[in-house]
């Protein structure tokens, strides 16, 4: 009993640290099945850390408890073969390994059933086509009053993808050139990004899982969110990180370089803080390797209210019909993909 | 140098036998991956792979393929004679083996000249076989130059295996040899076997 | 006839230690070249974890770190851990615990090396004009068609790099060693089949040579489609094919399935000879039989025949049919059950043993809880939607190199010091063996297990530097100050390793002369001299019983040699 008393006591504290763990390291999901997945991960932890921690301390104990002495008997003849009680027992062990494999196996599937093999939504959903490129992710919105793909009213952004909350969108990606991956980290989506395919997903903000952020509050929904700040900061950085330092000569270019550094990383962290990072403004990553630029090959997912969505489209309709011309290129297999002509 | 351990053989199977068929097998694997990207490609554009598949030589397919199998017919009879030490008929006949292995090689020469002039491969090929929408029969030419090249090379190997074998046999020693010879034939010819009806007989 | 009778010709130098046809000499070609190999991708590693941890430094461009991460990942899987774990501890043990003089086949023995070396020359040749970049996986378009042939740089379609570039290079580097692996386990197979001794079943074998006998077999069956797959983007590359390009209905996907289909099974193609390894120590060292040793044996051959049919959960996310991810996400898990089945075998072989804590063994029992450590946390990566989040982030790199270091280096280092005593013939101390695990151990765990902590935030991999302007969430802390705590560690394990390699080279020329059985252990081996001479065997051994016969209660002594007769 005692034993018993001791063994639920290690196994709460896991418990608690294991809930820790996921608090403190996962950032903050934002989308509608990510706390599906969030919880398999909890769930698997709680299976295979005890069973971790005990095959560790049976290991340590054996070792231990049966350390060679000086005058001690003779280790146990124990083959494991037929009629061995050991055997059976590890076979029963093996059978709740089986067991707790088709629990996780339960809990998995449907959500991705849910994620991935339900035909995505077409109806009262907000359509953006993705195009990979080197280094830059395209967002195409087809929103303009005739509703169609390919036409002079359409929206191009590069690197900001700007979305309602509460709404489904879809994403229907492709790549210009070579295997991409877009992979926001706060919607728990990730899909590889391949030339010759268009491949569509789809994700849904929930604005209660927005309001629910550390520090966020209501007023920040009427903040304007300003990507293009963001990017132009940044652009300025990396290039003072990469160019300046490497090919500072002398130790005082070194140090001046290092100090505009300091001085950019500051004004970064006001436009950040000004732009809502973290709360409405989110990293876009590349996550699968494209070459020299994949370091730095990024984007950002801004969430808003349904209004301000629409007007921000409306606004950038009129811009971008002058802006952009648009090319329909029809791939080999006659499905279509576009890029921008700068 | 040898010794008794050296010509051991627990398993009663003599080690030439043995090694001969994990060769095979592993091959078979190597030829397995080609013809499963084969299939693949095939499986997303059957009906342009069909339609291309008129523009290889049946004819000339089918006389490979008699021209094989009789080839793998002389190597059985070279075994034979081996085995009755009939020395002077079995170097004769592993000679037609080789010798039928050039006709293969020959043939096949005068059947991908003109395409591979016509760059089948590696551009569209439209000069070849005309305009049907280009790009998805790229990859029925990649198969076929890949997969009936890749078994080329291993009928000239074969070929130089056999005249190998030929070279440490022919006084008649190391009889034994002719048959790991023909079964690396053997499966020469297998693959042939199946190839041909992947390009050639497809519709 | 004795063995010893045709061994002791003078074979000059060249003959003796470089084309010689001795299997150990084989074997220790094999395990130097691997050693120097692992020094050289350690040396990548420090390049790149430098430049991660301080980004500020600016040490490498993007396509200087992409080149260093993949050749670091291409040397260690197919120059470190091939030959070390398969080739020269396939070539030193399986003529000795089988009890025969040398392989069925010792020219081919010797092309096989040969053929090895010129592919790490190859190999060495692609790292100098630059290396390749697109990742160790070498997936198309981006390694089928590149301007700057060498770094990973910028894909211009119908521009292609040519023969003598970084990656058309390495793809025949990788290609010719796949071959020199196949004829070498060929061989492998042959003797293992025909050469036993006299009265040896196959469940007589040691587990050490069915596993390693299983690898090549699994090895054997998988390798093929990479093979041609490679043959296939060689062409893209040096001709401009377009088997991959899909503008040309070439298919992109195709490569990974033919890459993934060899790419799973390869993991066990290593662990296979490292679980053997550590079953010897563990065995030897508990002075226990191996426990339930056919069944573990069972256990492997189902998780090899499992590993053929998984490979896709390498590619749940990669555009292939959800519905087949299913099929996938399923075999994935299960294949857990062997596994665990392996490992609680080796757990029940310590009960009630008399465990003596040598070198050797302390690397054993560190390889059982390191890879099982590695083995846990690939459940989440089998699972479906876990695998969602995690895939290609620092969650992978973690785990998978709480696999392939616990093989490369736990069971690496548990077989050498093992065995070094029987094939260098010296002794090494005991003090700088524990000195080494210790420091290996402990640094290890320090690089790692934090990083799985940055990897469940999501930072994705193959980044030369977090900043404050492209990834916000991952410059910050505590990721920042993991990346330099997984870095300075491994610094430390570097130096240990270093320490480790003056250790055997100062025992190598000053240690004493090792007896015949240091560690009374069963198998046949440990009756040859240290180190066997030419021919192995004094007299060739009859085998009377299986190889785990310790502690048998009614004799005195503690083991029972294979061929003690009575
Ligand atoms: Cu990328
Ligand atoms: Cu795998």
């Amino acid at each position: 009993m005692r034993l018993m008393g001791k063994f639920l006591a290690v196994f709460t504290l896991m418990l608690l640290a294991v809930s820790g763990y996921s608090g403190l390291f996962f950032l903050d999901n934002i989308s509608s099945y990510g706390q599906a997945i969030d919880n398999l991960i909890i769930l698997v932890t709680l299976i295979v850390m005890p069973a971790f921690v005990i095959c560790v301390s049976l290991i340590v104990y054996f070792v231990i408890r049966y350390k060679r002495r000086e005058g001690a008997e003779k280790a146990l003849y124990e083959t494991g073969g037929h009629g061995s009680k050991l055997a059976k027992k590890i076979l029963i062990i093996d059978g709740i390994v089986l067991a707790l494999d088709i629990v996780i196996l339960f809990v998995a599937i449907p959500t991705w059933m849910e994620m991935e093999v339900k035909k995505v939504p077409t109806q009262g959903v907000v359509d953006v086509r993705v195009t990979a490129r080197q280094f830059d992710f395209d967002f195409h919105y087809a929103p303009g009053p005739d509703g169609k793909w390919f036409t002079k009213d359409d929206v191009k952004i590069t690197g900001e993808l700007r979305i309602p909350v509460d709404k489904k969108v879809v994403l229907h990606m492709t790549s210009f050139d070579v295997i991409h991956d877009f992979w926001a980290k706060n919607l728990r989506l990730k899909q590889d990004i391949v030339p010759g395919r268009t491949i569509s997903r789809w994700f849904q903000v929930n604005k209660s899982l927005i309001e629910k952020i550390h520090g966020f509050k209501a007023t920040d929904w009427d903040t304007k969110v300003n990507v293009r700040d963001v990017i132009s900061n940044g652009n300025v950085m990396t290039s003072i990180l990469a160019d300046d330092i490497h090919n500072a000569k002398t130790e005082k270019d070194k140090k001046e370089a290092k100090e505009d550094l300091k001085d950019a990383k500051e004004e970064l962290e006001k436009v950040y803080k000004k732009n809502l990072l973290g709360k409405r403004l989110f990293e876009i990553a590349c996550a699968e390797i494209c070459g020299s630029g994949h370091y730095k090959m990024n984007a950002w997912l801004v969430v808003e209210k349904q209004d301000a969505f629409d007007q921000w489209l409306k606004k950038k309709v009129a811009v971008n019909a002058k802006k952009y011309e648009v090319v329909a290129h029809h791939s080999s297999q006659g499905k279509s993909i576009s890029f921008p002509i700068k | 140098m040898s010794s008794e351990a050296r010509t051991m053989t627990f398993s009663e199977v003599p080690k030439g036998r043995l090694i001969i068929w994990l060769v095979v097998a592993g091959e078979m694997v190597i030829f397995g991956g080609g013809i499963v990207a084969y299939l693949l490609y095939r499986l997303n554009h059957i009906e342009i792979f069909d339609y291309l598949a008129r523009f290889t030589s049946t004819w000339m397919g089918a006389l490979n393929t008699v021209v094989l199998l009789t080839s793998s017919f002389f190597i059985v009879k070279a075994h034979d004679y081996a085995a009755r030490k009939e020395l002077k008929k079995m170097r004769n006949a592993m000679f037609v083996t080789i010798g039928l292995g050039g006709v293969f090689l020959v043939v096949k020469t005068i059947e991908w000249v003109p395409k591979i002039k016509a760059g089948l491969g590696l551009n569209d090929g439209s000069a070849f076989w005309g305009k049907v929408s280009a790009a998805p029969g790229h990859t029925f030419w990649l198969s076929y130059f890949f997969l009936t090249g890749m078994h080329g090379a291993h009928v000239i190997l074969g070929m130089i295996t056999i005249f190998i074998v030929w070279l440490s046999v022919r006084k008649g020693q190391n009889l034994h040899r002719v048959e790991m010879a023909g079964i690396y034939w053997h499966f020469v010819d297998l693959v042939w076997i199946f190839l041909f009806p992947l390009f050639y007989l497809s519709r | 006839m004795s063995a010893a009778a045709h061994g002791h010709h003078d074979l000059g130098f060249f003959k003796k230690y470089m084309f010689s046809t001795d299997h150990k000499v084989i074997g220790m070609q094999y395990l130097i070249t691997g050693i120097i190999m692992a020094f050289l991708g350690g040396y990548l590693a420090v390049k790149f974890r430098s430049q991660l941890a301080f980004p500020e430094l600016a040490l490498l461009s993007g396509s200087e770190y992409n080149s260093s991460v993949t050749m670091h990942g291409l040397i260690m899987v197919f120059w470190v851990a091939m030959p070390i774990l398969v080739a020269a501890f396939g070539n030193f043990l399986i003529p000795t615990m089988i009890g025969c003089d040398d392989m069925a086949y010792p020219t081919l023995n010797m092309i096989s090396y040969w053929l090895f070396l010129v592919s790490a020359f190859v190999a060495i040749a692609s790292l100098l004009i630059g290396g390749y970049g697109g990742a160790w996986t070498l997936y198309p378009p981006l390694s089928a068609n590149m301007a700057e042939a060498s770094g990973g740089g910028a894909y211009v379609i119908g521009k292609v790099p040519g023969l003598f570039s970084g990656g058309s290079l390495i793809i025949t580097a990788v290609a010719l060693e796949i071959i020199a692996f196949l004829i070498g386990g060929l061989n492998f197979l042959v003797t293992t089949i025909n050469m036993r001794a006299p009265g040896m079943s196959i469940w007589d074998l040691p587990f050490v040579v069915w596993m390693i006998d299983l690898a090549v077999v699994v090895f054997m069956f998988s390798v093929g489609p990479l093979v041609a797959g490679a043959i296939m983007l060689l062409f893209d590359r040096t001709l401009g094919t377009g088997f991959f390009d899909p503008n040309r209905g070439g298919d992109p996907i195709l490569f990974q399935h033919l890459f993934w289909f060899f790419g799973h099974p390869e993991v066990y193609v290593v662990l296979f000879p490292s679980m053997g390894f550590v079953g010897e120590a563990i065995t030897t060292f508990s002075r226990k039989p191996l426990f339930g040793f056919k069944k573990v044996i069972w256990a492997a051959i189902v998780a090899s025949i499992l590993s053929f049919i998984v490979w896709a959960h390498h590619q749940f996310i990669a555009g292939i049919d959800p519905h087949a991810a299913v099929f996938f996400t399923i075999f994935t898990v299960l294949i857990s059950v062997p596994f665990a089945a392996m490992m609680f075998s080796f757990i029940a072989t310590l009960w009630k043993g008399s465990i003596e804590l040598t070198s050797a063994m302390l690397w054993a029992l560190g390889f059982i809880i390191t890879f099982l450590f590695g083995g846990v946390t690939g459940i989440y990566l089998g699972t479906l939607t876990s695998d969602v989040v995690f895939h290609d982030t620092y969650f992978v790199v973690a785990h998978f190199h709480y696999t392939f270091v616990p093989i490369t280096i736990f069971g690496g280092m548990t077989a050498i010091y093992f065995w070094f005593p029987k094939f260098v013939g010296k002794n090494f101390s005991e003090f700088w063996g524990k000195v080494h695990f210790w420091i290996s151990f402990i640094s290890f765990n320090a690089i790692f297990l934090p990083m799985f902590i940055p990897g469940t935030a999501g930072q994705h991999r193959r980044i030369a530097g977090y900043t404050e302007a492209t990834f916000p969430a991952m410059a910050v802390e505590p990721y920042a100050t993991i990346r330099i705590i997984s870095t300075v560690a491994f610094w430390v394990l570097f130096i240990a390793q270093v320490i480790w390699i003056i250790h055997m080279i100062v025992k190598f020329y000053t240690g004493e002369k090792a007896v015949k059985n240091p560690w009374k252990a069963n198998t046949l081996e440990w009756t040859c001299d240290s180190p066997p001479p030419h021919g192995n065997f004094a007299t060739y051994p009859t085998v009377y019983r299986g190889p785990y016969e310790y502690s048998v209660p009614s004799r005195d002594s503690d083991y029972w040699p294979q061929d003690e007769k009575g």
